[in-house]
């Protein structure tokens, strides 16, 4: 089909605008862009859960305490 | 035939199933409470951490402050609009026979009464050095 985008251009799309992707993928409405309220989102839509939400904050807490990962967070 | 009740014979009687569905009472739907699902413990260190934490709907975690003693329990309620409930605990330890030992220090504690006799006692004496001295200021 003419209007079916080719592996290229979804990369294209992906690397400038992944936003776009992921909220089709995952119904997250246009006004939700916040990175704490695309997460409060599917927590709300249960496409998450709490348990998924503890276990990657503990994840994330020890990434952030792991000195080989110090470069990675942004310093608030 | 008398058999036939008195029907042609052939005669089908019109069968109505939806009407008979019709007559049969709907089942009662029991509405089962919506109950806040425990959301586990969360050890944090500081009370910004517990409240920056995220909730789902319909949920509720209890968070172990580290550095304080303190134990913070965040509820939200089933709607997306609903601001969450954050309580505070103070964490008090108990001695050897299991009482805790804070209520010996309330018991030493003077009450309202003596509180205010006290109170009127101060105010005397600060006249009365004023009198004296004519350094001591009232409050």
């Amino acid at each position: 089909m003419n209007n079916s985008m080719n592996l290229f251009q979804m990369l294209g799309q992906l690397k400038s605008n992944p936003m776009a992707l992921l909220s089709r993928r995952f119904n997250i409405p246009a006004n939700v862009n916040n990175p704490n309220e695309i997460i409060q989102h599917l927590l709300n839509t249960g496409q998450i859960t709490q348990a998924n939400y503890n276990q990657a904050a503990n994840y994330a807490k020890q990434m952030q305490n792991n000195p080989q990962f110090s470069g990675l967070f942004k310093k608030k | 035939m008398a058999f036939n009740n008195n029907f042609p014979i052939g005669y089908q009687p019109m069968y109505y199933p939806q009407y008979q569905q019709q007559m049969t009472a709907p089942p009662v739907q029991s509405v089962q409470p919506q109950q806040v699902q425990n959301g586990g413990y969360v050890t944090v260190q500081n009370e910004q951490e517990a409240k920056d934490y995220l909730v789902a709907n319909g949920t509720s975690v209890t968070f172990i402050d580290t550095n304080n003693r303190k134990l913070y329990i965040k509820t939200k309620g089933f709607s997306s609009l609903d601001q969450p409930i954050f309580k505070r605990y103070s964490l008090v330890e108990d001695d050897d026979n299991g009482d805790q030992t804070i209520a010996d220090t309330l018991a030493d504690l003077p009450d309202k009464e003596e509180i205010e006799k006290i109170k009127a006692d101060i105010k005397t004496l600060k006249a009365k050095v004023s009198k004296l001295t004519g350094k001591v200021k009232d409050e």
